[in-house]
């Protein structure tokens, strides 16, 4: 078998993937604080912006967004360099071993 | 001055109706003839600023700008799960939809099934069966797509076009730059659709901000007005995840959104229109229409008779500026035909690709391409027809429920195939088969009610597959290594670790002629 993948294809193995990944599973938890009425669930306008509810839902979801760019700056970036890099270096490798230059399909 | 507005309402029509089979006779002029990826991905060549457009204007429909302000005021808090989804979902593209594209240009796929069969050991009933729920989730959701353009249209010209008439001038027009502009004639008028749909988006809410005299005085007027309406009762988690889970998967999951993973020129193409599309989703869509629905809390702090989510915005500009009504019907027209046509196509491919090729192995791209328009003449008959008809409508309404929902059945079959070389052939197709039919007997039998929690059809689907997906890997053999090897090995050399991409990138360079 090809490695082992992630644990059931969801946890990732790396230490840093791992972090990611409860970063998002915090930021669910989050989501539903107001939801399940445990906290942040109010009708009050804070500082005259939002009401409470509103606002840290916002808070959250603006946070997912923070997660992208910190995952594309932090890693994806460069990963898609490499893999872009990488696909040229293989179509480049097959073509040079079937002699025609024609990117395989 | 009602007629002044409805002629001019007229002759904006016509002059986006005419924009739009323009650029479709421009891209037909492009495309390249019998050719699979030209016809159905655009050659998988889009820069970022077009598969940013796409993305947005395929994803976001006519809901996102009538109904999402809408179901904000009516249902509050409720609906701020639309903010999540539409934030989270892009960054889904991080994880999956790099090594969709990566497997995606390296075999050639064109569709969903194309990918899953070819993992699951070129399963022809695995291809069949993602197929038929493909085209099973883009029907109902593509004719609710043109029911409620034409339903928007007929109501903000106060009936000059009728539900009838719009029904056939849009479906006439769908066709004709589907048909003949193929998928390049669908992102390029994308591209221009959600730009007219996110500058209205954000006009409305500072219009409405503006009559509400002001940002603070507008939402204290609505937590005065509707305070209910800004707490969460506490007792409804289960919907809550369950349309959180289904739309933000559906961010890839959906045929047309899949697809839309094919088309980018790069990985670094797609992680970065990932990015910005998250940041266009959250704030451009999301919370404008959160500023439009919960300001309007105290505008209209009693809801009108025979109100629905559809009316907020019309009802906005017929009180305070009737004049932006060509403007509205425009942007309505964008919102949902960059949302259908991309359906169309979808599903077109799906049904010349997946279905017909299987039974005609020996046919060539140029009867392919005969059959895709073919189907796709057939389809927007179908949606025509069914959305006429009464008797349509009654049967559309149930699957429509959960149309994006029923997608999240390709879930599991998916993570096998990118990240659990440990998955088989029979989890693929049984978990597929029974998520969906719990699916369908519990949104048609109406037995989710019965159920614990509040949760809905596709999220009981969903956790049916994944037993069932992991249960039956577990009992039968994976994947052969064949299949591992072209997945899972590719994947590891397309998107190595950071350590290994740089040693690999040395050497090669080492061996590279212009190396100095």
């Amino acid at each position: 078998m090809h490695g082992r993948g992630r644990i059931l294809g969801i946890v990732p193995r790396s230490r840093r993937n791992r972090l990611f990944f409860l970063w998002a599973v915090t930021n669910v938890i989050l989501t539903f604080l107001p939801v399940w009425d445990v906290a942040f669930n109010s009708s009050t306008l804070v500082g005259g912006i939002l009401p409470i509810t509103v606002l840290w839902s916002y808070a959250v979801f603006a946070s997912n967004l923070a997660f992208a760019i910190a995952y594309y700056f932090g890693w994806a970036r460069k990963w898609a360099a490499d893999a872009d890099w990488e696909e040229r270096l293989v179509l480049d490798r097959e073509a040079k071993s079937t002699g025609t230059g024609e990117e395989p399909r | 001055m009602t007629d002044a507005i409805t002629l001019s309402t007229l002759i904006g029509i016509a002059a986006y109706m005419l924009l739009i089979l323009y650029i479709g006779y421009r891209a037909y002029r492009k495309n390249v003839r019998d050719d699979m990826d030209d016809r159905y991905l655009v050659g998988r060549n889009l820069n970022t600023f077009v598969l940013v457009g796409t993305l947005f204007a395929t994803w976001f429909s006519t809901f996102a700008f009538l109904g999402g302000p809408g179901t904000f005021y009516l249902t509050g808090v409720n609906w701020l799960l639309f903010g999540f989804f539409n934030s989270m979902g892009p960054v889904l593209i991080l994880v999956f939809g790099v090594r969709m594209w990566a497997v995606g240009r390296r075999y050639g796929f064109v569709t969903p099934s194309d990918l899953l069969a070819s993992y699951y050991d070129h399963s022809k009933r695995v291809r069949l069966l993602v197929a038929a729920v493909a085209i099973v989730v883009l029907f109902p959701y593509s004719a609710i797509q043109l029911s409620g353009i034409a339903k928007a249209v007929a109501g903000l010209t106060g009936g000059v076009v009728t539900y009838t008439t719009a029904i056939l001038f849009i479906a006439v027009a769908v066709a004709l730059y589907s048909i003949f502009g193929g998928s390049r004639a669908v992102v390029w008028t994308d591209a221009i659709q959600g730009f007219i749909f996110a500058f209205l988006l954000i006009a409305t809410a500072a219009l409405v901000v503006s009559w509400a005299d002001g940002w603070t005085a507008g939402w204290s007027a609505a937590a005065e007005a509707q305070p209910d309406k800004l707490v969460f009762s506490g007792d409804t988690a289960g919907s809550y995840f369950t349309l959180m889970l289904l739309w933000t998967f559906g961010w890839v999951l959906t045929p047309h959104l899949w697809q839309r993973m094919y088309m980018a020129r790069s990985a670094q193409t797609l992680v970065k229109s990932s990015v910005i599309a998250s940041g266009l989703a959250l704030w451009v869509v999301t919370f404008s229409g959160a500023v439009i629905g919960f300001v309007s809390m105290g505008l209209f702090p009693e809801i009108p008779a025979g109100f629905d989510s559809d009316a907020l915005v019309p009802l906005l500009y017929s009180q305070f500026l009737p004049a932006m009504g060509v403007v509205l019907v425009v942007a309505t027209f964008a919102a949902g035909m960059s949302t259908l046509d991309a359906q169309v196509i979808s599903g077109s491919s799906i049904f010349s690709l997946d279905i017909y090729r299987e039974y005609r192995s020996n046919a060539d791209s140029r009867a392919l391409g005969r059959v895709g328009h073919r189907f796709e003449a057939v389809f927007v008959v179908a949606l025509v027809v069914f959305t006429l008809l009464p008797a349509g409508q009654e049967l559309l309404i149930p699957l429509a429920s959960i149309g994006v929902g029923m997608a999240l059945v390709f879930l599991m079959p998916l993570i096998g195939a990118l990240f659990w070389p440990r998955a088989s052939e029979p989890a693929a197709f049984w978990s597929t088969a029974a998520g969906w039919a719990v699916m369908l007997v519990l949104q048609i039998g109406g037995y989710a009610e019965n159920l614990p929690a509040t949760f809905g059809p596709p999220a009981w689907g969903f956790f049916v597959a994944a037993a069932v997906f992991y249960t039956v890997s577990l009992m039968t053999d994976p994947v052969s290594k064949d299949s591992q090897e072209r997945f899972h090995g590719y994947l590891a050399e397309a998107f190595p670790s950071v350590e290994a991409a740089k040693s690999r990138v040395a050497i090669a360079l080492g061996n590279l002629p212009f190396r100095s």
